[in-house]
């Protein structure tokens, strides 16, 4: 580093503070915890950021046909509506009882579709609020400044409310905390209490999901059964990771998490991908010299297990710490040594 | 103003190599010294402790890590803290084999060179955590202790059955004064007397060394050898380094370490010598400066040599301990004069160079961490400037230890923590401060100690005594708790040095 002026030596403002012994009585704050204004600016701060690419996004798209759509589905609720009217009256016509069950019906299926509704439109918003909290968490970390980890852990400790055994974690973390640790460090400690140990059933579920696509379509007879028992397992392994972290999504949740997963599988911090698909495709061929059939098991079962490494990522409320990403070697040597198991 | 860093040259050979070095004159370096029978001795014991390290080795996961740092850089402590955390493991988090739950524990286990003391841990421990609290002794010489650490292997986690490995390791406490003796083994005589004296004439050295210097003007290598004379020029040249070691100057190059280090050689002659102004190698038999060169040689030969092959050559990875803080105290030149210092003891970590006999019994340091001490006497939010700070002393010497394949880390450390940070109103500006007990007194304080704003000029000029660091005492009650000692990062400082012997 060369004196070169890009560093700011000019004295804080009001003057550089000389060194001096201050009284103990002093009004004293504790640099971990109670920080109001940081605190506060923290928990602002996010929700903007993270409202930014939520509202840009669906603008990238046809408004026409947004409103086509729009229309017509609001033409088709007025004509169920009217349906649903006309049909409540002729029951009534032909029996009362007959109406009053038709209608009771007809109130329970407006209730569970209000309900789906919601939790769909919950289960968006926490995946909205992951990706916040982890937008959130890179940038403290990458400040490794001083006062910003407890408002993180405390979004974290929300976010992960879930999870019946926290508090022994929390406990941990808590012990091990000092003043002298900074925000970074903190992070990192946090992230070890409370994240490893899911990352470990989260990769868990993830071999899993490899292994029976491997072994399925080794097994099954058409090409389209495969592609069925890829799109069923996947989607089941993304919704247990999901799940894992604390993001439940419904339906269209998952299929906006799976769409991002598949777009996000050439980056997403799996920067080892361009290799290994390299590597992944050698030894596919090979497998596949033996056996077509079980080198389009193996190339399934790894396609999945990366889908599941994308999952993880995309679903981690906070950033992977060094050396803590998942990879994909342990379950390629795992998939490489089930045919042995299996034949 | 930088000391000139040693001239790289080929390595010196013993007193009666006077002929070859008018051949290493001309600047020949590619001639291979003819090797005198100092030399093969020395690589033959160099062999020899080479060939028991590896076989101690293959036996058993082994390794030495050599924990230095001039006086009061905190070795003491350091060890201390560093056996008591792995023993209780109670505070170490961000070691990984902690975290993940693979350490099993540690145990101390009889040291294993006989003839080297045993570093007292019981004893330290016992002033650390008694009442009063109190800072253990300083230690003198080299000191090991060996530990056992129990690990349950990665790469077995998902077995069955994991079995668990133990790992060795050895701690070695020697002087930094020592180290810096290293660099002697590649100068001659002449050229260690120039550099010598030129740093001598330098402020703030040249007050300090005012009557060795005056001592210098009156003698000439020419005249007869005296022993007494010798004993004189080597009093006065160690009355001066003594001043340089004292706290408000605190001056870091000192060599030769045993002059003010001197462990069993008090009084020896080996010691009774200093640099002299004009000695040249083509001195005359029986001149004083052929004296000084032959106690010179033999002090490398029986002192410097002995201390590399028996420790300095068998370790794996090294901690430097600097206090960094105690220079920032004493102002511009003893920061100067620690980059100097810094800059010469990486030279020692240098690797790969010199004779292919040299290559093949080279040292083995592959991890070389700098730690600044008594990190708690700063607020945590200067720690990432203090040890910016230290990575500038460093950047030049670094660079050039990267590209010799050794790993150098910069890390700021406490190894027991006796301060709380916190934050004060004052004049209506919130100041990051420390609250502890000051070495002396009874009571808590709460000390600004001024802030680190550009790491890469500490000291700016026109701003008279920046910072204030102060002593404090060890809290009472350490260690009651059965976690080990409060620290500063000395996990993550772990995790570096062993932490790749423990995965």
């Amino acid at each position: 580093m060369t004196a070169t002026g890009t560093i700011d030596r000019s004295p804080p403002p009001g003057g550089r503070p000389r060194p001096m012994e201050l009284d103990p009585a002093d009004r004293r704050i504790d640099v971990l915890d109670d920080r109001p204004d940081a605190l506060a600016a923290l928990a602002a701060e996010p929700a903007a950021a993270a409202e930014t690419p939520a509202a840009a996004q669906p603008r990238q798209g046809w408004p026409a046909l947004g409103w086509a759509v729009a229309g017509i589905a609001a033409l088709v609720a007025v004509a169920l509506c009217f349906d649903a009217a006309a049909l409540v009256a002729r029951a009534f016509a032909a029996s009362n009882v007959l109406g009053v069950a038709v209608s009771g019906l007809l109130a329970a299926v407006v209730v569970v579709v209000i309900r789906a509704f919601v939790d769909e439109l919950r289960g968006l918003g926490r995946l909205r609020r992951g990706d916040a909290l982890r937008a959130e968490a890179e940038r403290v970390i990458a400040r490794a400044g001083h006062g910003d980890a407890a408002g993180v852990a405390a979004r974290l400790k929300t976010f992960l409310d879930h999870r019946p055994d926290t508090a022994v974690a929390w406990r941990t973390v808590d012990t091990h905390l000092t003043d002298a640790h900074d925000d970074r460090e903190s992070l990192y400690l946090v992230e070890g209490a409370l994240l490893v140990p899911i990352d470990r059933d989260a990769y868990g579920a993830v071999v899993r999901a490899a292994r029976d696509t491997a072994l399925a379509t080794a097994l099954s007879p058409s090409a389209v059964l495969d592609l069925a028992i890829v799109l069923w397992r996947t989607a089941r392994m993304t919704r247990e990771v999901a799940g894992l972290y604390g993001v439940r999504p419904g339906p269209v949740g998952q299929v906006r998490l799976i769409r991002r997963l598949v777009s996000n599988l050439a980056v997403a911090g799996l920067a080892e991908t361009a290799h290994h698909a390299a590597v992944d495709a050698l030894g596919g061929s090979l497998a596949a010299a033996v056996s077509a059939r079980i080198g389009q098991g193996l190339i399934n079962g790894l396609l999945a297990a990366r889908l599941g490494v994308a999952a993880m990522h995309a679903c981690r409320p906070m950033p992977f710490g060094p050396e803590r990403a998942p990879n994909l070697l342990g379950i390629r040597a795992e998939l490489l040594r089930m045919p042995k198991e299996v034949f | 103003m930088a000391v000139p860093p040693a001239p790289v040259r080929p390595r010196a050979r013993g007193s009666d190599g006077a002929a070859a070095a008018t051949v290493n004159d001309a600047g020949s370096g590619d001639v291979v010294p003819p090797i005198s029978r100092d030399d093969l001795r020395y690589y033959g014991q160099r062999a020899a402790a080479q060939a028991s390290t590896l076989a101690a080795r293959a036996a058993e996961k082994q390794i030495r890590v050599g924990v230095t740092g001039l006086q009061r850089s905190g070795k003491t402590v350091f060890v201390t803290s560093v056996i008591d955390n792995l023993l209780k493991g109670g505070r170490l988090p961000m070691l990984t084999a902690i975290a993940e739950d693979r350490f099993l524990g540690a145990q101390l286990r009889p040291p294993p060179a006989a003839d080297v003391p045993r570093f007292a841990y019981e004893g330290h421990l016992g002033t650390l955590t008694g009442t009063p609290a109190a800072w253990p002794a300083r230690t003198r010489g080299v000191n090991q202790i060996r530990l056992v650490l129990k690990i349950r292997p990665k790469a077995m986690m998902r077995r069955l059955v994991s079995e668990a490995r133990t790992v060795t390791l050895d701690l070695v406490d020697y002087p930094g004064e020592w180290l810096l003796d290293l660099p002697l083994l590649d100068l001659d005589y002449p050229e260690w007397s120039a550099r010598t004296i030129r740093l001598a004439a330098q402020a703030p050295r040249d007050r300090l060394s005012q009557d060795w210097r005056a001592w210098l003007g009156q003698v000439t290598p020419d005249q007869p050898a005296d022993d007494e004379t010798a004993r004189q020029g080597a009093a006065l040249y160690t009355a001066y380094l003594q001043a340089c070691r004292s706290d408000d100057t605190h001056l870091s190059v000192i060599q030769p370490g045993r002059f003010v280090e001197p462990g069993d050689f008090a009084n020896a002659p080996l010691l009774a010598f200093c640099p002299l102004a004009g000695a040249d190698a083509r001195d005359r038999r029986g001149g004083l400066g052929r004296l000084m060169a032959d106690r010179y040689d033999a002090y490398k030969a029986s002192v410097v040599r002995p201390f590399f092959i028996r420790h300095f050559a068998r370790l794996h990875r090294q901690i430097v301990l600097v206090d960094l803080l105690g220079a920032l105290n004493a102002g511009a030149p003893a920061l100067t004069d620690m980059r100097a210092a810094l800059t010469d003891s990486l030279a020692s970590f240098r690797h790969g160079r010199g004779t292919w006999i040299e290559r093949l019994t080279g040292t083995r340091v592959d991890r070389v961490l700098f730690a600044a001490t008594k990190a708690d006497h700063v607020a945590a939010t200067q720690h990432a400037n203090v040890r910016l700070t230290l990575d500038t002393l460093l950047a030049d010497a670094r660079r050039e230890i990267r590209f010799a394949g050794a790993a150098i880390d910069v890390t700021a450390v406490a190894a027991v923590k006796c301060t709380r940070t916190v934050v004060t109103d004052h004049d209506g500006r919130q100041l990051a401060c420390v609250e502890g007990i000051p070495a002396g007194r009874t009571d808590k304080t709460v000390l600004f100690t001024g802030d680190i704003i550009d790491p890469s000029d500490p000291i700016p000029e026109g701003i008279e005594r920046p910072y204030r660091f102060m002593n404090f005492q060890p809290p009472p009650g350490l260690g009651r708790d059965g976690r080990g000692l409060p620290n500063i990062r000395l996990d993550q400082a772990l995790e570096f040095l062993i932490g790749d012997h423990l995965a």
